[in-house]
């Protein structure tokens, strides 16, 4: 699914404030991965996700992806960003379907996939929803037409514990029902250790420790 | 007095029409689009020019719809294209128009009651029946998954674009939608009052916030629909209170403070919520 060598990514290229953000990323995603990425903040990981979500071209090095940017779905950390506060919660799932308007699906057959009670809410604006039942929405937005890729960006760290694991567990099952390769920026260890399949530590801008989903939080709090 | 009552509904019904436009732009797009003020006396020119030309009034009526969506379409496009911010392009066209309106004109006002025109009965009958199917028109647009895609890039293009939904298009569509409107506007209004002057286009788009804003005053519960009724029911009651204002002697208020009050209301009906949340 997404092969890189050597990749770096570069900001104000050839000014004298010239910063390598990401430098000599050798990564291979294959198809139903679940990739977990940690580090401390200011690592790189957003960029990396940027860079699998085709945002950003990389300043060096190969990138290739066996996907489209309208094949990938993502879910950023403030559930407002991926939602229309507005518009209904029935609204904003028919903008989702917008690259795949000929699926016919029974939508409140697939809320029955989710929980935290989305379908008797179809006719509120999402700014009515809590903030469990937004992220909830985001999940099955983003899903909703089958992407090939699912980019989470800390989807989970704007809640509380209880519903961040309810979260977790409906983007676990959802990414294996579906058999949606899946890379997931979080800072929550035990998520990682739990629900990935691999995990990935980036620290300035390079891919530090590439681990299998055998590691223990601990050892992950370690590499961290 | 009854003679006021029907003359404020009829112009309340035709800058019903500005009010719309500027719901489309200002409220659904979030867009600041000044080219409004331009394209309303496009649309008179245009329409005087037609009729004097021997055109059907009907058509001359419809025809400068385009006239304004081109020019709708070139503020957009400076905006989207080149980046410029969205007010500054709208005043840069809005500025070109006005000399563009004065070669369509020649004159600076411009006559056509002799002329034909499309008020063949009552014209609060015609008036009503014209915004009216525009009203419908853009009911059945927000109805449709066009106008909820609109909406979506209005209220947040970032969500927009990571489901592909491109905003440029929409942008392009729906200022060229409500500046094609204001030149309907315009050019409804020219065949109503039997001339079009070049000044008649000055505050336009401040008098479609005021209507706009006194509209929305009504709403309890906001949905698409009822806003843009409640667009061209505003403009209605915001004429027919112009017209009382005008109309007590003890106010002291003339013709030509019109563009004050209307901006006064438009301050007090921003400014005022603003205070009682603050207390």
């Amino acid at each position: 699914m997404i092969n890189m060598e050597d990749v770096g990514l570069c900001i104000h290229r050839y000014s004298p404030a010239e910063q390598w953000i990401l430098n000599n990323i050798n990564l291979e995603v294959k198809k139903d991965e679940f990739v977990s990425v940690i580090g401390p903040n200011g690592a790189g990981k957003s960029s990396l996700l940027k860079l699998i979500a085709q945002e950003v071209k990389p300043s060096k090095g190969l990138a290739e992806f066996s996907y489209t940017p309208e094949d990938i779905g993502i879910i950023f950390q403030d559930p407002r960003h991926g939602t229309w506060e507005d518009l209904t919660v029935e609204e904003n799932i028919r903008l989702s379907l917008y690259r795949r308007q000929d699926l016919k699906l029974d939508i409140p057959m697939r809320l029955k996939d989710f929980q935290l009670d989305l379908e008797t809410k179809m006719n509120l604006p999402v700014h009515s929803l809590s903030g469990g039942q937004r992220q909830a929405l985001n999940l099955l937005m983003a899903t909703i037409s089958h992407p090939k890729v699912l980019l989470l960006d800390e989807h989970t760290s704007a809640l509380d514990p209880k519903t961040a694991l309810a979260v977790m567990e409906m983007t676990a099952k959802i990414c294996k029902n579906l058999g949606i390769t899946t890379v997931m920026i979080t800072h929550n260890l035990q998520f990682a250790a739990k629900y990935a399949t691999r995990i990935l530590v980036v620290r300035d801008g390079q891919i530090t420790h590439d681990v299998s989903c055998q590691t223990t939080e601990k050892e992950l709090y370690d590499l961290f | 007095m009854i003679g006021q009552i029907i003359h404020s509904t009829n112009l309340g019904l035709i800058y019903g029409l500005i009010a719309l436009s500027v719901y489309l732009t200002f409220r659904i797009l979030k867009f600041a689009d000044l080219t409004l003020d331009g394209s309303f006396v496009l649309g008179g020119a245009l329409c005087c020019l037609l009729i004097k030309a021997g055109m059907h009034p009907a058509l001359a009526f419809s025809l400068p719809f385009f006239g304004g969506a081109i020019a709708g379409l070139c503020t957009a496009l400076l905006h989207i294209q080149w980046k410029i911010n969205e007010m500054l392009a709208s005043i840069l066209v809005m500025t070109m128009l006005y000399s563009v309106n004065l070669r369509i004109m020649g004159t600076p006002n411009i006559s056509i009651f002799e002329a034909p025109n499309v008020y063949c009965a009552n014209p609060i009958f015609i008036n009503f029946a014209i915004v009216g199917a525009i009203l419908l028109g853009l009911l059945v647009l927000f109805k449709s998954y066009l106008g909820l895609t609109i909406r979506a890039v209005g209220l947040n293009q970032k969500a927009a674009a990571s489901y592909s939904i491109l905003p440029a298009k929409y942008i392009l569509f729906t200022v060229a939608l409500s500046n094609g409107i204001a030149a309907l506007a315009g050019s409804l209004l020219s065949q109503y009052q039997g001339f079009t002057d070049i000044s008649m286009g000055f505050g336009t788009v401040i008098t479609g916030l005021a209507c706009l804003m006194m509209g929305e005053a009504f709403i309890c519960r906001y949905t698409i629909s009822k806003a843009l009724t409640f667009c061209v029911l505003g403009s209605i009651i915001y004429r027919m209170l112009i017209q009382s204002a005008l109309n007590l002697d003890g106010l002291g208020l003339q013709a030509s403070d019109l563009k004050f009050i209307t901006a006064l209301f438009v301050i007090a009906a921003i400014v005022l919520p603003k205070m009682r949340r603050k207390k």
